[in-house]
């Protein structure tokens, strides 16, 4: 096998070199450990030594060349690995590295010999009883490598367990039709291999056939950056890596706007192209089509309410419009209960301490910003996010993800005379809590003169709703979509506790977490308020 | 100039920036340009690709002018005034520049000549050439800030007889000898244009062929010209040492048959580009910067800093300036909400040597390598009746054909006009064309473009001007 051995990392920090001197000579025979180069860098030289055995072929630099990190540096034949190198990148044929002879033209791959080749689809087998379809987690399988009857091609999630799917033949892998993360039912093909009748495959047929599966492809990850931005999950989508789908640029544009996967379509143009015509027959067809939600069971949609009847009759009413902060608010609310599985957890924290170096705080600092329940809520609030992620997220059905987010920015629920609105006090990790009482007073004060922009109440990933100014011992808050969690908090009470044979009081806060089933179990949402009401007694943990 | 805002600014004034900005005003954003060159326009209209086909198209003048005495039409020898070529070069690049800066004022962005270093994410410092200094402030930078020659400090030894393609576009003089390090794109065109002006050219390349990356036969037709027009071409050859001398620059070499010492009155090192990434302070951002200096885009040109795109040649390869201009669009268009993407199939690569080498979709090497099956279909200019009116038959159209729909996945043509042609090859990819489309439509007759009907013709059948025995078939382990 021929392997590129490419420059490593001479010492951290440093992302390119000088090449000082070449010490190794095309057609050198190496053992692991030879030393290939001298090297500079801005603060020494070092001596780059090759972890692998085998015939240089071919120098790739020359000295005096500035090369990063990565560069190839010799190309080696007859190569093999040293036990603890992983890093070994096995090139897929000379060709890459432009060593084919300038002036033959390329030719045919060699005809198969006297063994007869024939290509066969191997399908996603029953994986279990009554199991019809499967995610793949992990294709182990790359194109051109050569397996044997019994090899795992990949690993499938089903909705219990994970199992490895193998191949029932031996062969070469010539084309794999699934990806990580798709979902594929029993039958459909997983991927073709080309099977030979030849007695066994063993021989090094394609140079290629120790290839580790690829790992990071050069496609650059990027962490989709949230802001005006829309954010788009460019991160092995399985449509980057296929073959483009025979249209012309603005037919994959519109494709690209209504949603449509233009792998989905058949194109009535020559040769299968696809056209805007067959984009608008498809959207047609699926609208046709009775609504589905992913899971297969038929949506139920927004119910109508019952119509009303005439209440004149019962006695005199007046009627009032609804402002647009109440009809938003109406139509937001009742999506997220009817598409939101909910849950309220309720507990009480005893914050008798907490209340008391609060009130002593305020009266001694008149001047400072008040620092509210509320206020010292929101930094509680972000140490148990940090302890649990999952509170912190949305759910993605349609991908199948959970979107765990980076940043705490919680919204606080805010009562004016025109309605409810939500400010969202950003980044609130990085502000202690005199700057979060700040802004919360700020931004009350901004909603109640109706001075909030969008921008203000855009980008929660948590929501705090108190009623304790108001009273009432407990309620269920609904979710605030697309968070999948709202704290309620309600009017702290005192109540007498034993305490080593005494009675003592205790100023208790009753707290209410509502959570959308789907992204959080039962037992860590307890886990949660049980360490938010902690934090909150042994407040020292909020610093 | 104190401290402003802008809602987006570009970053470079190359045709990665310039048309950003442009796009960008045109869609009623408020849009500052900053670059710190004299004049808008970047490396490709300053000193890249408009002043380098100036004269390589007065190269192409000049030796067929001399081919012409074949034909019975002897001229005389080219008198060539050096001062007026240049500045018939310097006029072409000031018009065009000149344009940049009319079409800013009239669409309304404002163009700042300055060096700008990001201090964080929605910052940047403005230094302008007099060194008075600013800050500018944004909702959303486009980073085009484009690449520069390598120069390894190796070559670098302070002696302006070595020169990198900056430096050969100025045309200070015609050097007896000229040795051109690196038989890249560049390096062969700008040889060229010496070559043609008079200069003895000697090519020195490391690998084993010439513009690697291209397929070897339809560089074996250009490497044969070049071997007539240049004085001599070393391809596994390193250039060991530069060292000045009162006769000229000494080169050591080290090849196989090649002299280990050579002396040449200009050296030009043309082994590659990088990108601009090291000094603009974008390690203040939260841009990811990978290990050949490129910023990270998804297929959007966002980079990982939510207030950054990034196009062009600091967004990595291929570095070309229709690439640029195109990454500009989506990126525009990425700002303002539309379902933009880059998700061409085909960036066309153009030589523009004598005979012009250009491609298009996968080259047959890729498809060879990623085990695409395909079908590879030669038409030989010989048969085409265009070439030989213009007494060029060694180019080459190559059309590469996947075989189940005869889609055309990759198009390659060697010849006068081939950066002309590709264009039909690049609408032809795009658009998921096949074969059949191509030798069904109707080509101009006598034009070279006949040659791509005529190689689809080859795909579904026999071409009308040539016969071949039996198709070549490419298609890896079928049955037989
Ligand atoms: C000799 C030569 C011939 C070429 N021929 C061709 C060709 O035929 N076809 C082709 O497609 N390509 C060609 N290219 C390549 C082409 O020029 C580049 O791909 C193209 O210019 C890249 O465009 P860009 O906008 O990314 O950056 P650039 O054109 O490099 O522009 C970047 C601009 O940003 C400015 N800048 C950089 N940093 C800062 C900063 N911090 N503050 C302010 N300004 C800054 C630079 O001064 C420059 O003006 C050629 C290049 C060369 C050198």
């Amino acid at each position: 096998m021929a392997i590129e051995f490419k420059l490593p990392e001479v010492a951290e920090g440093i992302e390119s070199v000088d090449i000082a001197e070449i010490l190794v000579a095309e057609g050198d025979r190496i053992e692991p450990g030879a030393v290939i180069c001298e090297v500079e860098t801005d603060k020494s030289v070092a001596e780059i030594d090759c972890p692998y055995s085998g015939t240089v072929a071919r120098i790739l630099v020359s000295p005096g060349q500035t090369v990063p990190v990565g560069t190839p540096l010799v190309l080696l034949e007859d190569a093999a690995a040293s036990a603890a190198t992983p890093t070994a990148e096995v090139l897929e044929s000379a060709v890459k590295t432009n060593i084919s002879d300038d002036t033959a033209p390329p030719q045919p791959a060699a005809p198969a010999s006297d063994t007869e080749n024939f290509e066969v689809e191997i399908s996603l087998p029953e994986v279990a009883e009554g199991v019809t379809s499967v995610d793949i987690a992990e294709v182990l399988v790359s194109v051109g490598d050569v397996i044997k009857a019994g090899d795992v091609i990949c690993e499938a999630e089903t909705d219990k367990s994970v199992a490895e799917i193998d191949c029932p033949d031996a062969g070469t892998i010539r084309a794999i039709h699934v990806a990580g993360g798709q979902t594929v039912n029993v039958g459909e093909p997983l991927v073709t291999i080309e099977v030979s009748t030849a007695p066994e495959a063993d021989a090094p047929a394609t140079p290629a056939s120790t290839a580790s599966p690829v790992t990071s492809a050069e496609t650059p990850v990027v962490a989709a950056p949230a802001d005006a931005l829309a954010p788009a999950n460019v991160t092995g989508s399985p449509s980057t890596q296929r073959t483009p789908a025979p249209a012309g640029p603005a037919t994959r544009r519109l494709a690209r706007k209504l949603g449509v996967d233009l792998h989905q379509l058949r194109g009535s143009a020559r040769g299968g192209r696809i056209v805007i015509e067959d984009i608008e027959g498809y959207v047609r067809s699926r609208l046709a089509q009775p609504a589905e939600v992913a899971g297969g069971t038929a949506s139920m949609g927004i119910v109508a309410a019952a119509p009303l009847p005439d209440f004149s009759k019962f006695g005199p009413v007046e009627k009032q419009p609804l402002n647009k902060i109440s009809r938003t608010a109406a139509a937001n609310l009742h999506s997220a209960w009817i598409t939101i599985p909910h849950v309220t957890q309720h507990n009480q924290a005893d914050i008798t301490e907490l209340e008391s170096a609060r009130k002593r705080y305020v009266k001694d600092n008149p001047k400072s910003p008040k620092i509210t329940m509320t206020a010292i809520m929101i930094k509680a609030v972000v140490g148990a996010l940090r302890t649990f992620p999952k509170v912190n997220s949305s759910i993605d059905l349609t991908s199948g993800e959970l979107i765990l987010k980076k940043y705490y920015n919680i919204g606080v629920a805010v009562d004016t005379p025109n309605g409810l609105v939500v400010p969202v006090i950003r980044n609130c990790d990085q502000k202690n809590v005199l700057q979060v009482a700040a802004e919360l007073t700020d931004l009350a004060l901004k909603a109640r003169d109706r001075k909030l922009k969008p921008e203000d109440m855009q980008g929660a990933s948590f929501t705090i709703t108190n009623l304790g100014g108001i009273g009432g011992t407990s309620f269920t808050p609904i979710v605030n979509h697309p968070e999948v969690a709202i704290l309620g908090m309600s009017r702290g009470q005192k109540v007498l506790q034993m305490e080593e044979g005494k009675i003592i009081e205790r100023l208790m806060l009753p707290l209410s977490m509502s959570y959308d089933h789907r992204a959080i179990n039962g037992a860590d949402a307890a886990r949660f308020i049980v360490k938010l009401s902690g934090s909150l007694t042994n407040f020292f943990e909020l610093f | 100039m104190a401290n402003k805002h802008a809602q987006l600014v570009v970053l470079g004034g190359g045709p990665g920036g310039y048309p950003a900005a442009f796009a960008a005003a045109d869609n009623g954003m408020q849009v500052v340009l900053v670059d710190e060159g004299r004049q808008p326009g970047g490396v490709c209209l300053n000193r890249g690709c408009i002043p380098s086909k100036t004269l390589l198209h007065v190269a192409k003048l000049i030796n067929e002018s001399r081919e012409a005495a074949d034909w019975g039409v002897t001229f005389q020898p080219p008198e060539i005034d050096l001062e007026k070529l240049r500045n018939f070069k310097n006029n072409v690049v000031g018009s065009l520049c000149g344009g940049i800066e009319g079409l800013c004022k009239a669409r309304g962005v404002e163009l700042i000549k300055a060096r700008g270093t990001f201090t964080d994410s929605s910052t940047l410092e403005l230094k302008s050439a007099d060194g008075e200094v600013s800050t500018l402030s944004f909702d959303h930078c486009i980073v085009a800030i484009g690449s520069v020659p390598t120069m390894p400090p190796f070559f670098d030894i302070g002696d302006d007889r070595v020169m990198d393609s900056t430096g050969a576009l100025e045309l200070n003089d015609i050097p007896d000898r000229l040795l051109v390090v690196g038989g890249g794109y560049i390096g062969l065109e700008m040889g060229s244009v010496y070559a043609a002006l008079g200069s003895e050219v000697t090519v020195v390349e490391m690998s084993s062929g010439l513009l690697p990356g291209a397929d070897r036969d339809l560089v074996s037709p250009l490497r044969k010209r070049l071997t007539k027009q240049f004085s001599a071409i070393h391809v596994n050859t390193k250039v060991a040492r530069l060292a000045p001398a009162d006769s000229g620059i000494v080169a050591s070499l080290e090849g196989e048959g090649v002299d280990p010492e050579l002396t040449f009155d200009r050296v030009l090192i043309s082994i590659g580009r990088r990108p601009n990434s090291g000094n603009c302070g974008l390690q203040n951002t939260q841009v990811d910067i990978d290990n050949k200096g490129f910023i990270k885009i998804d297929r959007n040109q966002r980079t990982a800093d939510p207030k950054l795109l990034a196009i062009g040649d600091i967004a990595g390869e291929p570095m070309l300036a229709h690439k640029a201009t195109r990454e500009a669009k989506v990126a525009v268009e990425t700002l303002l909400g539309e379902p933009a993407e880059f998700d061409n199939i085909a960036i066309p690569a153009v030589v523009f040597t004598d005979p012009e080498l250009a491609w298009a979709g996968k080259t047959e090497a890729e498809a060879k390598a990623e085990e695409l099956e395909y079908t590879a279909h030669r038409f030989p200019w010989a048969a085409s009746g265009r070439a030989q009116t213009l007494g060029r038959t060694e180019g080459i159209t190559k059309i590469l054909v996947e075989p189940t729909k005869q889609r055309v996945i990759g198009v390659g043509i060697v010849g006068p006009g081939a950066g002309e042609m590709i264009a039909e090859a690049v609408m032809a990819l795009e658009m998921g064309a096949t074969a059949r489309d191509l030798a069904d439509s109707i080509h101009a007759h006598p034009t070279l473009s006949e040659t791509m009907m005529e190689a689809a013709e080859s795909a579904i059948g026999q071409p009308t001007h040539f016969f071949r025995a039996k198709p070549k078939k490419n298609i890896a382990g079928s049955p037989q």
